[in-house]
């Protein structure tokens, strides 16, 4: 594969800095107020040599002029004018650069609101030859900024991150997952810019080149800059040397960022037209989160838990948007070695098309594992794949013709790998033969969709071997024809066992026996044992754990471990010593004995009661009366596990609204007080970090709430804390206020005329008591 | 490591061997995690009261840059991946959380410290004063963000400022040095220097973390 040797532009901000001018908050006003000057930057490196110069647009949104007197329109349309008339040789490009923004998770700017913004920039400089992402070091701003270019304009789009010399961006990015989303996501070249110098960038040029045979973007800073004054020294030549290498690497688009000029392009423009020879690198078959990425050959587990089919307490979660248990369970599922994540919401009286969006982003908050989306209803697999941060596998397509043109334009629109049952509108074929000639269907089918081979996952179908003795080796041949020509294949393992005693054994059978027919992505209950033991075993046995490290690291401790008699540790003993795992055991003992209630009462309260007393006394420290708090929500996890099942109502001592006041961003103290208080029977609406009054009201209305806990860490967010006092204390039915946080004292909180200051979380407890049971 | 500070922040035993054992292996993480950052600039004395773009109305500022010909400025950070930890171990365990979220502000303190030291050698045979930061004394905390705009802190380190004048990431400090002639005599002494001052649990009880430890 040859690619040509095309010449970008270099900094504009550099020239700014040293033409003398003062440089105005927003530099791309001075397309108005300095036409001329602008014009001369683009006329320049059009004269050095330029082939394409980026139009002075870089930070016009509406969000940054909504206080100009300028509008970022006519601002994005004059600098594309200006670049036009300077360079009218050169392709002209709309120039778009991060928001300036903290994107969600970690901010409160959404994806949405992200999206709508670039959307406006794109329309508004819809005049340009093409469009360049550049600076970005959030993945999840990139994809709406691509896909707002992709969406409303039919101009090649040309995108770069920052990466630092550990190849990540910022916010963790990994140099796979940015190359094989914005591939995915119809990138037409992508690349690097700015933050580091040529020099630094030739290795992951290399490493680029062997993800993706889209054209690479180089656009480095003049080396790295003196610490101390910021300046770069590097000189031109210097840069034009390490822009060979960078050529060499695999660069065919090369320009300069921070500290570079026209003196550094006439430099470069010296490797204008040369030819590079690049591998065509296969595509596709690759799942990432911004941080983790990789490519589905070899054996992956996927988690099934995360799916309500026959699960109270998912359900109940799913009902009552209990989010946070949801994300314990994917939690659950890392810990116990999953690579992958499947996600289902499918139950009566949920909207899976808002749900699957709104659960994506919430595990995406947490979990770096990818997600693999599961409906049968392409609208939410549409919804949750547009608001995915990388790339995401959906679940499912299969031969019949209406779903198919359902699901894979999904597929091929946001890059997603597609999971394919070998079934059609008559239902599963009884012989491997015809399970496979449906796949070929199926794959003859997503070519037209511009689906690779690799981003199709065959699944033959796992039929229950009690009542179709038959079809268990039907699977395993479908499984070895697939894999043999060359396919990725999935199966959902535990079906095989339905209806029989001892299930786990026949599914760890079936297991062992479809990794070795080819199975390579199995959908299983991560958290048995067996069947990971099963994988990591299957993993060496087919070559693929080299000096079988991983089979080490799993088993290696086995010996070990002896047996600790647990039977001698009471139920509070094992909370007060914060032993999580011991006590969920002793837990469940007792469940079958006593009544959830009497579990609660006679063995949790007393044995927290006594961890409080004690940190109190200052015998036990913060750490350990966590550690207690964290064993007595292990028991709860089972005791709401036990009542989620059997039908039983839960009861709470009362309902408690949580929230670190608007303007502070810690909520460390506010969770330790939240853990504590749900221990002691209370319910917790957390509202989290940085809540405006106004939702803490509006909560406490719609909840008929008795008590609420504000918290703030900084002096500069008491206001924030004062206000939200004041407008609870106008409602008609004002709700009892606790105030904690490192600032605050009994004073400050008689001051803001809350009703009790709490100075740590066994005060919270304190204090509910006294309200809830003060009628 | 700074693990002696670590077992203070996090309000634990000093005495518990298991915990110390739990904080090494979250700090000895949070190193290979966390990568320290930091931008900074010297400037020159502009006039009394200025280092051009930083012009000083604080008493407290003035009066330890009384005999400074140039100020460092400078911006830090842990960066994303600590928030992200600490994100997972909120939901997991709250003990974790506590344990990162202290080894954090630890690792933050030996790193500043470890540039500082650098820092003075490079300025040899000048002294540098106390680092101070926006926020203490009558220093305003609105300087926050001049400073995170003057080091291009959101481009460069990834650095936001909130309305409410806070970093994120959380583990982020924005502070100023001195450069001074003159030896320094050290101005800010104990608890009001200590960048844990607002969250010292030892604080909050009327005590101090080396009482504390005795």
């Amino acid at each position: 594969m040859k690619q040509i040797v095309k010449i970008l532009d270099g900094a504009t901000g550099t020239i700014l800095q040293n033409s003398g001018i003062a440089i105005p908050e927003i530099p791309e006003t001075l397309n108005m107020t300095q036409p001329d000057l602008i014009e001369s930057i683009a006329r320049d490196y059009a004269k050095a040599g330029s082939q394409i110069v980026y139009a002075n647009t870089f930070g016009a949104s509406p969000l940054k002029f909504q206080n100009s007197s300028y509008s970022y329109k006519e601002c994005i349309q004059s600098g594309i004018v200006l670049a036009r008339k300077g360079a009218p040789a050169c392709k002209i490009a709309l120039d778009i650069g991060p928001l300036g923004q903290l994107m969600e998770p970690m901010g409160s700017f959404t994806f949405e609101e992200a999206y709508d913004q670039f959307k406006e920039i794109v329309l508004a400089g819809k005049e340009a030859d093409l469009i360049v992402i550049e600076t970005m070091s959030d993945l999840y701003e990139t994809k709406a900024a691509l896909l707002a270019a992709k969406e409303h304009s039919d101009l090649p789009v040309f995108v770069t991150m920052s990466f630092e010399e550990n190849e990540r961006t910022f916010t963790s990015c990994t140099l796979e997952s940015m190359a094989k989303t914005l591939e995915a996501l119809g990138a037409n070249a992508i690349g690097f810019n700015c933050s580091i110098g040529p020099k630094q960038m030739i290795k992951m040029v290399e490493k680029l080149s062997t993800l993706t045979s889209l054209p690479i973007i180089a656009k480095p800073n003049a080396g790295l800059p003196d610490p101390s004054s910021g300046t770069y020294t590097m000189s031109a030549s210097e840069f034009y040397e390490h822009m060979e290498s960078l050529v060499e690497a695999g660069a065919s688009y090369i320009g300069g960022c921070c500290g570079t000029s026209p003196i550094f392009i006439e430099q470069i423009a010296k490797l204008k037209g040369q030819q590079i020879a690049r591998e065509e690198v296969d595509s596709g078959g690759w799942v990432c989160s911004p941080l983790y990425a990789f490519c589905t050959k070899g054996i992956h587990p996927i988690g099934e838990r995360l799916n309500p089919t026959g699960k109270k307490r998912f359900q109940q979660a799913l009902l009552e948007e209990d989010l946070d248990y949801i994300v314990s369970i994917a939690l659950e599922q890392k810990e116990a070695g999953a690579d992958l994540l499947d996600v289902n919401v499918g139950h009566p009286g949920v909207d899976e098309v808002k749900m699957l969006p709104k659960l994506v982003k919430r595990l995406q908050s947490v979990i770096d594992l990818p997600l693999m989306l599961d409906s049968s209803n392409p609208n939410a697999l549409e919804a949750g794949a547009r608001v995915y941060n990388g790339i995401c596998a959906l679940n499912s397509v299969s031969a019949e013709k209406k779903k198919m043109q359902e699901v894979m334009p999904i597929a091929q629109k946001y890059g997603c790998s597609l999971v394919c049952l070998c079934l059609d509108e008559e239902g599963i074929p009884n012989s491997a033969k015809k399970r496979v000639e449906l796949a070929h269907r199926i794959a003859q089918q997503a070519s037209q969709y511009l689906l690779s081979k690799n981003d199709l996952w065959f699944d033959p179908l796992t039929l229950t071997v009690s009542s179709q003795p038959d079809q268990a080796i039907e699977t395993l041949d479908a499984l070895k024809e697939l894999s043999k020509e060359g396919y990725s294949c999935v199966l959902g393992v535990s079906n095989i066992s339905f209806g029989l005693p001892a299930r786990q054994m026949i599914t760890q059978a079936f297991l062992a026996q479809s990794l070795y027919a080819g199975l390579n992505l199995p959908i299983i209950n991560v958290n048995v044992d067996r069947y990971m033991d099963t994988i990591v075993s299957s993993r060496l046995l087919l070559n693929e754990d080299l000096k079988a490290q991983k089979y080490i690291e799993r088993f290696h401790a086995l010996k070990a471990e002896p047996q600790k008699a647990m039977e001698t540790l009471s139920l509070q003993e094992a909370v007060y010593r914060g032993l999580g795992k011991q006590a969920r055991l002793i837990g469940e003992a007792c469940l079958k004995t006593m009544k959830p209630l009497e579990v609660v009462e006679r063995e949790l309260i007393p044995s927290l009661d006594r961890v409080g007393n004690d940190y109190e006394a200052g015998i036990l420290y913060l750490p350990q009366l966590l550690s207690s708090a964290k064993a007595a929500q292990e028991v709860f996890g089972c005791i709401k596990e036990h009542l989620a099942k059997t039908g039983e109502k839960q009861n709470s001592k009362g309902t408690i609204v949580l929230a670190t006041v608007e303007g502070d961003i810690h909520d460390i103290g506010k969770n330790i007080v939240k853990t504590v208080l749900e221990n002691y029977g209370y319910t917790i609406i957390d509202l989290g970090r940085d809540v405006p009054a106004e939702t803490i009201v509006e909560t406490v209305k719609a909840n008929k709430i008795r008590l609420v806990g504000l918290s703030a860490l900084m002096t500069t967010t008491l206001p924030a804390m004062e206000k939200t006092i004041q407008l609870l204390h106008q409602l008609e039915c004002p709700p009892k206020i606790m105030v904690g946080g490192a600032v605050l004292t009994p004073q400050y909180a008689n001051e803001m005329q809350a009703d009790y200051y709490s100075k740590d979380a066994q005060d919270g407890v304190r204090i509910a008591k006294e309200v809830f049971e003060n009628v | 490591m700074n693990i002696q500070d670590a077992i203070r922040y996090a309000n634990g035993d000093p005495k518990d061997v298991a915990l110390l054992q739990e904080i090494e292996q979250t700090y000895i993480r949070l190193m290979e995690v966390c990568p320290f950052r930091i931008e900074y600039r010297i400037l020159d004395k502009t006039s009394p009261n200025s280092f051009a773009p930083f012009s000083f109305q604080s008493k407290m500022a003035l009066d330890l840059l009384c005999s400074s010909e140039k100020l460092v400025v400078l911006l830090c950070t842990l960066g994303y991946p600590f928030e992200q930890e600490l994100n997972r171990y909120s939901l997991l365990d709250p003990k974790k959380a506590l344990l990162w979220d202290a080894c954090g502000s630890a690792y933050l303190e030996e790193c500043l410290d470890a540039f500082e030291q650098q820092l003075k050698a490079q300025l040899a045979p000048f002294y540098l004063t106390d680092r101070f930061s926006c926020g203490y004394g009558d220093l305003p905390l609105t300087m926050q963000s001049q400073i995170v705009s003057f080091l291009e802190g959101t481009k460069r380190l990834g650095v936001f400022v909130s309305k409410s004048q806070m970093l994120f990431p959380t583990k982020s400090v924005s502070a100023f040095l001195g450069v001074s002639p003159q030896k320094q005599p050290a101005k800010i002494k104990g608890c009001s220097y200590c960048m844990l001052n607002t969250t010292c649990p030892y604080r909050k009880k009327g005590k101090s973390c080396h009482e504390a430890n005795r």
